[in-house]
C-alpha cells in the first residue's frame, strides 16, 4: 500500500501531465488551412465561415471506419478553402466523435445541429446510428443530413441525401458476374437486422429477372455463436454460390461453413467487406466478389491522386478505407456545388439545388437522384490467393433504384 | 516543479486531516446545500440552451447512478447489468406508445405507469430466483448472473423483429411533458430531470436512515451476522433489487424518451459497467458520490470527446489514474470516514 | 429447570464422512455447558447444525418445545437462539450504536439511539459507552468481540452460542468475559450458554458441565474434573485413540 504522501506526489505530478497532454491537443474545429504553396491561389476566403459538422466514430469498434469518414471530409475542406472556399466563405469542420454510441451520436447530433448550428451534418457510419441522426436533423428542419455509409435504403425526407451505396447498385452488377461463374443457384444468408433483410427483397426479383434460382435464406443473429442452421441449409440447397450480408464476423460464420466441407467450388458474393473488413479473415476468403463505392485498389481516373492527397495528408501509411471515405468526400463536393447553385446555404433551398447535380468524383461521375440517393460508379473487386483484394471491374453510373419522391 | 507540488500536497493534507474530523452528518449536509444551489441555479447562471438541456440528461445518468449506488455502495452487492433496467425503462415505454393492439398504443405516462409495473415484477422474479433459491447467489456468482441477464437482454433486443425494433431499436413519437407543459427540451427538460433526482435522492436518503437501511448496510458489512440476529436477508435483498430496478428504469424512461429513440445496447453490458465507473468515482455508498460522478464523467467525456478529438480517452484514462490516487474511496467517498456524529 | 433445547441424534455427513454422528444432549435453563474437542472432533459441524448454518441429516432439534430442524437460522434467532461467531463479527463500517441498532431492531422495534435504555445499559456492560458514535473498525480486536456479545443480546436470545469467545483475548480480557457469562445467567439475561472452546482454564471457570466430543460423537459429559478423569477424554486429547 503506498503512502498518502506517495499517492498524492504521484498524483499531483499525473495532474501536470494531464495539463499538458489536453493543451498539446488536437482542436475539434478544425479551421483547414494547410494550403498546399500554389503559387497560383485565388483569394483567401473571408466572411461568415460555412460550417460543417462531421458525426463519426473515432473510437469504439467502428474507429477505422470512422476516422476515414473524418480525414476524407478534412481533405475535401482542405481542397475547397485552397481553392477560395464556397461563394468565397471559408469552410469550418466541426467534429464530433460519437464513439459507436446511439446515446452519445444522439447528444453530438443535437449539439452540432442546435448549438453549432451547423448548416449540414455528415455522417454517421451504424445504421442505428443514422436513424438517430435522421429523426434529430429532421426535427429540426434547418439543417441537411448527408449519409456517406453504405446502408438499406428507404430513408426518404427533404433534407436527407445518401452517398453511400444502396443494394440495388451493388447487386445489379455483380449477381450475373457470380451466376456466370459458378452457376445460378442462390443462397441467401444475412444477419436478422434491415439492412440484410432489404437488401435480400431488392436482391430477390433480380435473381429472377437473370434466370437465377433461389435455394435457400437464412437469417442469423448479428453475433451468432452457432452456425448448424446455416450449414445444413447450403448442405441441402447446394447453392452454386452465397449471397451474403453478415457484417460482424461473417469470418467465424466461413470458418464454420468451411469447416463442415460444404464450400467446395461454392463462390460468395457480399456487399459489405470493404478494405478493413478483411482482416482476421484473409485467404478463407479468397474467390470473394465484394462490390462498394471505393476500394483502395480500385480503378478511376481521380482515384491515384486522391490516394496521394490523402497520404500527404495524413501520412504515407494511411489509407482512406472504404465506401465511406469516398461517400463523405463526395458529400462535402455536392454540397459545395448545391451551396452555389443555391446561392445560399438555407437548407430547403439547398436541398432542391442538390437534386440533379453532377460531381466528378475520384472514381467517375456521380449524380444526385430525385431520390436523394446517388448514381455512382460501383467498384467490383475479388479476394486472391494471398487474401488481398484485386479490382474486377468498375460499373459506372450505377441507379440507386430508391423509390422515395418528394 | 517538485517542490511546489510537494508543499501544496502538504498543505492540503493537513487541511484535509482536520476536515475529516468533522462529523459525516455535518460534512454531508454541505455537501448536499453546496450541491443543490448549483443544481438551483445552473439554468439561470447558463444561456446555452443546449447546455442545460444536457445537464438534465446528466441528471437522469445519476438517477440511475442513485441506483446503482443503493445496491452496490449500500447493498454491497455489485451488479454488472444494471442496464437491463434502466435500457427496459426506456424500450417497455417505446413499445407502449408506438406499438398497437388491444389496449395499445397508450400516452405517455400511464405507458410509464406499466413499464414500471412490468420492471418491478421482473425484478422481483429475478430477484427471487437469485436471493431465496435453494443455492442464493452472493457477490461474484450474483454479479456475473447480473452481466449475464444484461447480455441476453441486449441479443434479444438485437433479435427482437418489430416489437424490439431489431438493431435499429425503437424510434420515440412522444414527448415528454406534464400538465399541458413540454418539458422535452432546455429548460423544462432540466426541471423534470432535476426535480426527479431530487425526489430520488431524497427518497434514498430516507431509505439509508430508515431501518431497512441499516439492516440493508449491515448485509454489505456481514450477510451471515445480519442473518443470525433474526433478520430474513433474502426478502430484505429481494425489496433493495425490485426498488432499485424501478428507479433505474425510471432513469431510461425519462433518458431514451428525451433522446427520441432506444437501440439495444441501451440494455447491455457496456451501459451497465459504464455507471459502475460513476459510483466508483464519485465515491460508493455515500449517495451524493455517484451523482456527482456521474455528471462531471458524463460533462468530460461530452465535452472533450468534441475538442480533443485524438487523445480525449487518453485525457479521461490518465484523470481516472490521478483521481483513483487522491481519493481511493471516491471523490466523496471521505462521507464515509471520520466520527459518525 | 426447564428443558430448552433437546438434541436428539443428530447426524451430519459430508459425501460419507459422518462429521456429527449420532448426537444427543440437552440444555437446562440456568447452565453454561462447555462444548470441547479436539480439531476435528465435529464441534464445529454440531455448532453449524444448531444454529442453522446446515440441516441435520437425521435426528431432531427442539427448542422450547418447537422443532427447529429444519428452519432457517433467522427464525431460529426469532425463537430465542443468540450466536456470536468464532471471527468476530462485527459490521466494521457502521458506528458502534449502529451496530448495536441491529441487534434491537428486530421485528419491527424502532429504536432512538439516545434515548433508548437497551442501547444504553448494553454499552455500559460492555464499556463503550465513550465510543458510541466511532466506527467499529477503530476498535481493538478485544473491543470488537465484546461489541459483538453486545448486539447478541440485544436481540434477547433464551439460549446463546458462543463459538470460541476467547481466542485472540488475553488472560484479563478471557476473565472479564467468563465473568460476563456467568452474570448473564445469574440475573437471567440469558437462559443457557454453549460455549465450544479450546481454552480449558475458561471452561473450568465458566461452565458446570462439559460436553466432549471426539470423532462425530460425545464422549463424555459431566463437570470439568470428572470428564479430565476419564481415560477415554484422556486418549482423545493425547492421540492414542484412533
Amino acid at each position: 500500500m503506498m503512502g498518502k504522501t506517495t499517492r498524492a506526489k504521484l498524483a499531483a505530478f499525473a495532474a501536470m501531465s494531464l495539463i499538458l497532454i489536453s493543451c498539446g491537443g488536437n482542436g475539434g474545429e478544425t479551421t483547414t488551412t494547410a494550403a498546399p504553396p500554389d503559387t497560383t491561389a485565388p483569394a483567401e476566403p473571408s466572411g461568415d465561415p460555412i460550417k460543417i459538422g462531421i458525426l463519426a466514430d473515432l473510437t469504439g469498434p467502428f474507429t477505422t471506419y470512422g476516422t476515414s469518414l473524418a480525414r476524407s471530409a478534412e481533405l475535401a475542406v482542405a481542397e475547397i478553402n485552397a481553392a477560395g472556399g464556397i461563394m468565397g466563405r471559408s469552410v469550418e469542420l466541426i467534429v464530433e466523435d460519437i464513439a459507436t454510441d446511439v446515446a452519445v451520436t444522439t447528444d453530438k447530433a443535437r449539439k452540432l445541429v442546435e448549438s453549432d448550428k451547423v448548416d449540414v451534418v455528415i455522417g454517421p457510419i451504424g445504421s442505428d446510428a443514422a436513424d438517430a441522426v435522421f429523426k434529430t436533423v429532421t426535427q429540426d428542419g434547418k439543417t441537411i443530413m448527408i449519409y456517406p455509409e453504405t446502408y438499406e435504403g428507404g430513408k426518404c425526407d427533404s433534407l436527407f441525401f445518401s452517398t453511400g451505396a444502396v443494394p440495388a447498385q451493388q447487386i445489379r452488377p455483380m449477381l450475373p458476374l457470380l451466376q456466370k461463374e459458378y452457376g445460378p443457384k442462390v443462397l441467401l444468408f444475412g444477419a436478422d437486422y434491415v439492412w440484410p433483410r432489404r437488401s435480400f427483397e431488392i436482391a430477390k426479383p433480380i435473381i429472377k429477372e437473370i434466370g437465377g434460382e433461389l435455394v435457400g435464406e437464412v437469417y442469423l443473429p448479428l453475433i451468432a455463436d452457432d452456425f448448424t442452421e446455416l450449414v445444413k441449409a447450403v448442405r441441402t440447397g447446394k447453392p452454386d454460390y452465397i449471397f451474403t450480408l453478415y457484417p460482424a464476423i461473417w469470418g467465424a460464420a466461413l470458418k464454420a461453413l468451411t469447416d463442415a466441407g460444404v464450400m467446395e467450388g461454392v463462390g460468395v458474393g457480399t456487399t459489405f467487406l470493404g478494405d478493413p473488413d478483411l482482416a482476421g479473415i484473409g485467404a478463407l476468403a479468397a474467390g470473394t466478389y465484394t462490390a462498394l463505392p471505393f476500394f483502395t485498389s480500385a480503378e478511376g481516373v481521380g482515384v491515384a491522386a486522391f490516394m496521394d492527397a490523402f497520404k500527404a495528408k495524413f501520412g504515407a501509411d494511411q489509407i482512406p478505407s472504404g465506401g465511406e471515405a469516398l461517400g463523405a468526400y463526395n458529400a462535402i463536393y455536392l454540397y459545395k456545388l448545391a451551396v452555389e447553385a443555391a446561392g445560399s446555404t438555407d437548407a430547403t433551398a439547398v436541398a432542391n439545388a442538390m437534386v440533379g447535380l453532377k460531381f466528378e468524383s475520384p472514381t467517375g461521375t456521380v449524380t444526385m437522384e430525385a431520390s436523394h440517393h446517388l448514381r455512382q460508379t460501383i467498384q467490383l473487386v475479388r479476394v486472391n490467393a494471398e487474401g488481398l483484394y484485386e479490382h474486377v471491374s468498375s460499373f459506372k453510373d450505377q441507379d440507386p433504384e430508391e423509390s422515395c419522391s418528394l | 516543479m517538485f517542490t511546489l507540488s510537494n508543499s501544496l500536497v502538504k498543505v492540503i493534507s493537513a487541511a484535509w486531516k482536520r476536515a475529516v474530523e468533522i462529523p459525516q452528518s455535518e460534512r454531508r449536509r454541505v455537501t448536499e446545500i453546496v450541491l443543490g444551489v448549483l443544481l438551483f441555479s445552473l439554468p439561470f447562471v447558463l444561456s446555452d440552451l443546449f447546455l442545460i438541456d444536457r445537464f438534465g440528461r446528466y441528471f437522469v445518468w445519476a438517477i440511475f447512478a442513485i441506483s446503482v449506488d443503493l445496491m452496490w455502495g449500500y447493498g454491497g452487492m455489485l451488479t454488472f447489468g444494471h442496464a437491463a433496467f434502466f435500457g427496459s425503462g426506456g424500450y417497455l415505454v417505446a413499445i407502449f406508445t408506438t406499438r398497437g393492439g388491444s389496449f395499445l398504443p397508450l400516452p405517455l405516462w400511464p405507458a410509464v405507469g406499466l413499464a414500471l409495473f412490468v420492471i418491478a415484477v421482473f425484478s422481483f422474479l429475478l430477484a427471487t430466483l437469485a436471493f431465496r433459491g435453494r443455492l442464493p447467489l452472493r457477490g461474484v456468482e450474483f454479479a456475473v448472473i447480473t452481466l449475464a441477464v444484461a447480455f441476453l437482454l441486449e441479443q434479444y433486443a438485437r433479435a427482437g423483429g418489430d416489437l424490439t425494433g431489431g438493431q435499429n431499436g425503437i424510434l420515440f413519437e412522444v414527448r415528454l411533458g406534464m400538465f399541458g407543459l413540454d418539458l422535452h427540451r432546455g429548460r423544462g427538460f432540466y426541471a423534470l430531470a432535476g426535480i426527479s433526482l431530487l425526489i430520488v435522492y431524497v427518497v434514498a436518503r430516507v431509505f439509508v436512515a430508515s431501518r431497512q437501511g441499516l439492516i440493508t448496510r449491515g448485509i454489505r458489512g456481514n450477510e451471515d451476522r445480519v442473518e443470525l440476529l433474526g433478520y430474513n436477508v433474502p426478502n430484505v435483498k429481494v425489496g433493495l433489487f425490485v426498488m432499485v430496478a424501478v428507479f433505474a428504469g425510471y432513469a431510461g424512461v425519462l433518458f431514451y424518451v428525451h433522446d427520441g429513440i432506444v437501440s439495444p445496447t441501451a440494455v447491455g453490458a457496456t451501459a451497465s459497467t459504464q455507471v459502475l465507473l460513476w459510483v466508483a468515482l464519485g465515491g460508493r455508498g455515500t449517495l451524493a458520490g455517484p451523482v456527482v460522478g456521474a455528471i462531471v464523467l458524463q460533462h468530460l467525456t461530452a465535452t472533450l470527446s468534441g475538442t480533443l478529438l485524438d487523445t480525449w480517452l487518453l485525457v479521461i484514462g490518465v484523470l481516472l489514474i490521478v483521481v483513483v490516487l487522491v481519493f481511493p474511496g471516491g471523490i466523496l467517498g471521505h462521507l464515509n470516514r471520520g466520527p459518525a456524529r | 429447570m426447564t428443558t430448552l433445547l433437546e438434541v436428539r441424534s443428530v447426524r451430519k455427513s459430508f459425501g460419507g464422512f459422518a462429521a456429527v454422528d449420532d448426537v444427543s444432549f440437552e440444555l437446562r435453563s440456568g447452565e453454561i455447558t462447555g462444548l470441547v474437542g479436539s480439531n476435528g472432533a465435529g464441534k464445529t459441524t454440531l455448532l453449524n447444525v444448531l444454529y442453522g448454518k446446515t440441516f441435520a441429516d437425521s435426528g431432531s432439534i427442539i427448542m422450547n418445545g418447537t422443532d427447529v430442524t429444519k428452519i432457517p437460522a433467522f427464525e431460529r434467532v426469532r425463537l430465542g437462539l443468540g450466536m456470536v461467531f468464532q471471527i468476530t463479527s462485527v459490521f466494521h463500517e457502521l458506528s458502534v450504536t449502529e451496530n448495536l441498532q441491529l441487534g434491537a431492531l428486530r421485528k419491527g422495534r424502532e429504536v432512538r439511539p439516545s434515548s433508548d435504555t437497551d442501547i444504553d445499559a448494553i454499552l455500559a456492560l460492555i464499556g463503550l459507552q465513550s465510543r458510541r458514535f466511532d466506527i467499529a473498525s477503530t476498535l481493538s480486536h478485544g473491543e470488537q468481540q465484546w461489541l459483538e456479545i453486545g448486539m447478541v443480546l440485544l436481540a434477547k436470545p433464551q439460549i446463546l452460542l458462543l463459538d470460541e469467545p476467547t481466542s485472540g483475548m488475553t488472560r484479563a480480557e478471557a476473565a472479564k468475559t467468563a465473568d460476563l457469562c456467568r452474570s448473564l445467567l445469574s440475573n437471567g439475561t440469558v437462559a443457557a450458554i454453549v460455549v465450544v472452546e479450546h481454552n480449558i482454564d475458561f471452561i473450568r471457570r465458566v461452565s458446570e458441565r462439559v460436553l466432549v466430543m471426539h470423532r462425530g460423537g460425545i464422549i463424555a459429559s459431566g463437570s470439568i474434573d470428572e470428564v479430565q478423569k476419564d481415560q477415554l477424554v484422556r486418549d482423545s486429547f493425547l492421540g492414542r485413540m484412533q
